[in-house]
């Protein structure tokens, strides 16, 4: 399903936030890459509906703006950054059932099952750890298995399975022929989930759009962003993990 | 003390038995609720007594044991004081004891209902059902915040205005973001 921006602006408090971005996303994974500060919650909370906007937002050539709470979140399934902020139930099992039973869907269970293990269910969310609580977030929206997925920086808090978890939860939504829109501040993770495209996201415009196989060191660093080669020469160099000299 | 209340309420929730959870308790704990307001105001005081004592009994039954040692504690606590002032300025002792009677009983049922009502119960009445998931947040948070406070050496009464301004602050930053929890839910709430 093909989710796009028309002319997109979000201001607070009379600073601009995001302009003029005209894009669109089809079924596949995208990344949105960005700086600290450069827009990119913003820009997935616009997509979701969440904050005020002009411009347009179109799912499936619809406009959000004309669709009801319970329509956006049957197509778009927005997880937030901080896991905390957003635990609304007692048990971790009445969190992840709590978006099926207002939605009146059966859900996706493999998701939970990619994402939450079971010993996680009777416990209260908020006494879980970073990692715990950031799988059981993203869990309690995209069970509903909403064809359009905004994942906002998804691998913070995550130790190496938790990563592992989000990487084979996002080859399992390609494969559904989801619309996976990603956002991240570094390039590591991006690698992981190999993208269809990316998209870059400074002073609050869109600055380059393309395949992913077409992104360079030189617009990773003119967007304030760590170039692969930097990543590399750390960790493979001489002076690298796991490289004897 | 009341930290430790707030701890068993919250956690109570999570382990309590099913049947607290049942529509039927739920009838029970709203028809609790208006007598623990109404008996102290109309019925003979021992009739209050006996009403407080069964709800304080009540708590400590289903294992809210800190809950029921503090609503018998601060009811002590405020009838000394109440009771002292009044008696120093020749107040009316009857009237006095009724209100520490329905300030125990109120209590003790604001804690049952508290501690045995899941958010997911009220989801039918959204702004019901943000209040509730508000409340919970900004009482978890209250927790940390006041061990962060105890942590840096606050004490006494300065540390209780730093947690409860905090708090306040807290619940009002809290909101939007659980009320943008609750829309990529599929719920409308208008804050």
């Amino acid at each position: 399903m093909i989710i796009e921006t028309r002319n997109l602006r979000v201001s607070f408090n009379g600073v601009e936030i995001l302009r003029d971005i005209s894009i669109a996303f089809d079924s596949g994974v995208h990344i949105v890459l960005g700086r600290n500060g450069a827009g990119k919650t913003t820009f997935l909370r616009a997509l979701a509906n969440l904050v005020r906007f002009d411009g347009d937002v179109l799912v499936g050539g619809r406009s959000v703006k004309k669709m009801g709470r319970r329509e956006i979140a049957m197509l778009i399934g927005y997880c937030w950054q901080n896991p905390y902020y957003g635990f609304v139930e007692a048990t971790v099992e009445d969190e992840i059932r709590a978006i099926t039973r207002i939605l009146g869907v059966s859900g996706d269970w493999r998701i939970v099952e990619l994402l939450v293990p079971r010993e996680y269910m009777g416990r209260d969310p908020s006494t879980l750890s970073g990692g715990e609580a950031k799988r059981v977030s993203m869990a309690s929206i995209l069970v509903a298995d909403q064809p359009i997925w905004l994942l906002d920086e998804p691998f913070t808090y995550l130790d190496r399975d938790g990563v592992e978890a989000v990487v084979n939860l996002i080859d399992y939504g390609r494969r559904k022929g989801k619309t996976i829109i990603v956002t991240l501040h570094e390039i590591f993770y991006a690698n992981l989930i190999k993208p269809d495209t990316y998209a870059i996201i400074d002073g609050g415009t869109i600055k380059f759009f393309d395949r992913w196989s077409s992104l360079s060191d030189e617009e990773l660093a003119k967007a304030g962003l760590v170039p692969r080669g930097v990543i590399c020469d750390t960790l493979c160099g001489p002076r690298g993990l796991g490289v004897q000299s | 003390m009341i930290l430790s209340v707030v701890q068993e309420v919250l956690g109570y929730r999570v382990k309590a038995p099913r049947i607290v959870f049942s529509k039927w308790f739920s009838i029970a704990k709203i028809a609790l609720f208006i007598l623990s307001i109404a008996v102290p105001v109309v019925a003979p005081t021992a009739v209050s007594l006996g009403l407080v004592a069964s709800l304080v009994i009540l708590l400590a039954v289903l294992g809210l044991r800190r809950s029921a040692v503090y609503t018998v504690f601060t009811a002590a606590i405020l009838y000394l004081i109440m009771f002292s002032t009044a008696f120093l300025l020749h107040g009316d002792l009857e009237r006095i004891t009724r209100l520490t009677l329905l300030a125990s009983s109120s209590l003790s049922t604001i804690i049952l209902i508290a501690s045995t009502t899941k958010p997911s119960m009220l989801r039918r009445w959204p702004t019901l059902y943000l209040f509730s998931i508000v409340f919970a947040n900004t009482l978890k948070e209250v927790v940390d915040i006041a061990t962060v406070y105890r942590a840096r050496g606050s004490g006494g009464l300065r540390y209780v205005l730093q947690v409860v301004v905090a708090s306040m602050a807290m619940s009002i930053a809290r909101t939007s973001t659980l009320v943008d929890s609750l829309k990529a839910r599929g719920i409308e709430v208008t804050e």
